[in-house]
């Protein structure tokens, strides 16, 4: 009995190296990317692989703020991401709503077609989608980076599956009660679905946020760059200042990394339960 | 019949958008590949000109050579990392939480934000990466600007000149990898992970009863069991390595020497840098028809092994 538990014991020990030694590989890259924020250029060229700074200072956030305008960049971001998920979470409840409960002509033809358009990359039909957006005078406003992705077949496609499982009583009941279907679905069957509508808009967010071949082709000024593509083209202007750009890395990141930490439970059953989205 | 024009106005406004923004494009992309076109002047017909150029395109093979060669690194070392860390963690540990946190993180970061993070440490003077070989008695490369094949490199740091052909893909698009496989592997892991736990306890118990070891194990209960996720997970990374463009859009843009271009590379600087957008048409559409493909055989498999 003694044996085995020295056994399991050296098993775990064995488990927790090889699993620490993986968690540094994936944590070091920013925890190295956020120390280096905090150092002074001069540091930053002479003593690089320090992991604490020698002299701490905030000069880099500074500058950032002060020679790119990323308080914009930051304000568009959130523009953007909050109209894209806002408007999936509605358009999406509806949608799966009719799929899921209302009997019409053509339902599961119409909602294959929706399946199958998410086999499409979005880099495939970048071309023709910046020549439409082009043809209703939109490139260059938040429209262009809003509307393609005001709803989804992703979205719908969840909130179904989710919608079907709720019992038919239910509905019965409600009607009996005198709702109409928009009643009971913003009433009693949204209401059921808080965990997967926050799947939802946690994913669309993450997503939006993070999207920077979208408003690369279809922004031009830098009044509305978003964030991603307003750092990526920090970069590209003179030479890199590294202290500089991982300040503005680190507050690119930050808001993605906390909503994450918040609600790790929903991302994580989000991927489990369909497994479809990068 | 009240249900149906119900039905309409819920479904209206997703359908709207899905069908100008995705069906009514994949359409249109594919006769703009047939046309000559600059946005400018008016659009004229060419025939299959667009796709013969294409194939004729050193630039383009090149672009598709990348690409797979991408794949074949990013895709079997994403597959081990994240099938290795699940079975890992699969086991009764404590600070799973902790982990799982751990290995997801990179998955929530953006692709410029990770990409600026692995530049600094890929940096070929001061880039801790450098620093870390050195230590290990190899020189410093500068990983993302060197054209040179993998294997060249790898040879000539004992002297040894190896043919052409034998080159690999270029230290680059190399280094290029590493990042998407840091990036991905958290991904994969939690859909291994989900399918690793659905695997009951008692197959195995029952196994070590009959004597069988954990390689046994492994080989005769987990792998078979875990196939239709171990063949999603393929596929899927497979697709997504197909679609690769930001990292390479950050670091590198295709180059040195078109060393690091890819096909959705190819297809933006085409159409949004030269304004060819027939020929970038042309590039997307066999894009397209790869990643149909992909997706073909994954759901023609799926369908058939999904019951074990």
């Amino acid at each position: 009995m003694k044996k085995r538990r020295i056994k399991r014991y050296i098993k775990h020990t064995i488990l927790h190296v090889l699993l620490i030694a993986g968690a540094v590989i994936m944590i070091f890259p920013f925890v190295w990317g956020f120390s280096t924020s905090f150092k002074e250029m001069r540091e930053v060229l002479s003593h690089p692989y320090n992991l604490i700074p020698r002299r701490f200072t905030l000069v880099n956030y500074q500058n950032v703020f002060g020679s790119i305008p990323i308080a914009r960049f930051f304000l568009n971001s959130v523009i953007v991401s909050f109209s894209v998920t806002l408007s999936q979470l509605v358009t999406c409840s509806l949608s799966a709503y009719a799929f899921a409960r209302l009997r019409f002509p053509f339902r599961n033809g119409l909602f294959y077609i929706l399946l199958a358009t998410m086999m499409i990359p979005q880099q495939v039909i970048m071309v023709p989608v910046y020549i439409i957006l082009n043809f209703f005078r939109l490139i260059d406003t938040y429209a262009a980076m809003i509307l393609p992705f005001v709803s989804s077949a992703f979205g719908t496609f969840l909130l179904r599956q989710f919608f079907m499982t709720v019992p038919k009583e239910l509905e019965e009941a409600a009607f009996l009660d005198g709702c109409g279907h928009l009643g009971f679905l913003v009433r009693i069957l949204l209401p059921l679905s808080r965990p997967i509508l926050a799947t939802l808009a946690i994913f669309t967010f993450m997503w939006s946020w993070n999207n920077y071949l979208w408003p690369l082709i279809v922004t031009n000024r830098i009044e509305i760059r978003t964030l991603q593509y307003g750092l990526a083209m920090f970069k590209e202007e003179g030479g890199i200042n590294w202290g500089q750009l991982m300040a503005g890395t680190t507050i690119a990141t930050v808001p993605i990394l906390a909503m994450f930490l918040v609600a790790q439970k929903q991302f994580i059953e989000g991927i489990t339960l369909t497994g479809l989205k990068e | 019949m009240r249900d149906a024009k119900r039905a309409i106005l819920f479904i209206l406004p997703t359908y709207l958008i899905i069908t100008t923004f995705i069906i009514l494009p994949i359409f249109f992309a594919f006769f703009i590949s047939f046309n000559k076109w600059n946005l400018l002047a008016p659009m004229k017909f060419i025939g299959f000109s667009n796709y013969s150029k294409l194939f004729r395109s050193d630039e383009f093979w090149k672009a598709l050579v990348n690409t797979l060669y991408y794949t074949f690194i990013t895709v079997p070392l994403c597959v081990f990392f994240s099938l290795l860390l699940a079975m890992l963690l699969n086991t009764k540990i404590k600070g799973i939480a902790f982990y799982r946190v751990a290995y997801f993180m990179p998955v929530m970061t953006s692709f410029v934000a990770s990409a600026f993070i692995w530049q600094w440490i890929f940096q070929s003077q001061n880039g801790i990466l450098n620093f870390i070989i050195g230590l290990i008695g190899l020189k410093p490369l500068s990983w993302l600007n060197e054209p040179k094949g993998i294997f060249t490199v790898l040879f000539e740091s004992f002297g040894l000149h190896i043919p052409q052909w034998l080159s690999g893909p270029s230290v680059t698009l190399f280094a290029i990898s590493i990042i998407s496989i840091w990036r991905n592997v958290g991904y994969y892991m939690i859909i291994f992970l989900a399918g690793l736990q659905n695997i009951p306890r008692s197959y195995y118990e029952a196994a070590e009863m009959d004597g069988a070891g954990p390689v046994r194990r492994f080989f005769s209960i987990t792998l078979p069991i875990l196939s239709p996720t171990t063949f999603f997970v393929l596929i899927m990374a497979v697709i997504v390595s197909f679609q690769v463009f930001e990292q390479v859009a950050v670091t590198t843009q295709g180059g040195p020497l078109n060393s690091s271009l890819v096909l959705v590379y190819f297809v933006y600087q085409k159409a949004f840098k030269f304004l060819e957008v027939g020929y970038a048409s042309s590039a997307a559409y066999i894009l397209f028809v790869i990643v149909l493909f992909l997706t073909y055989l994954q759901v023609k498999v799926l369908g058939k092994r999904v019951h074990y």
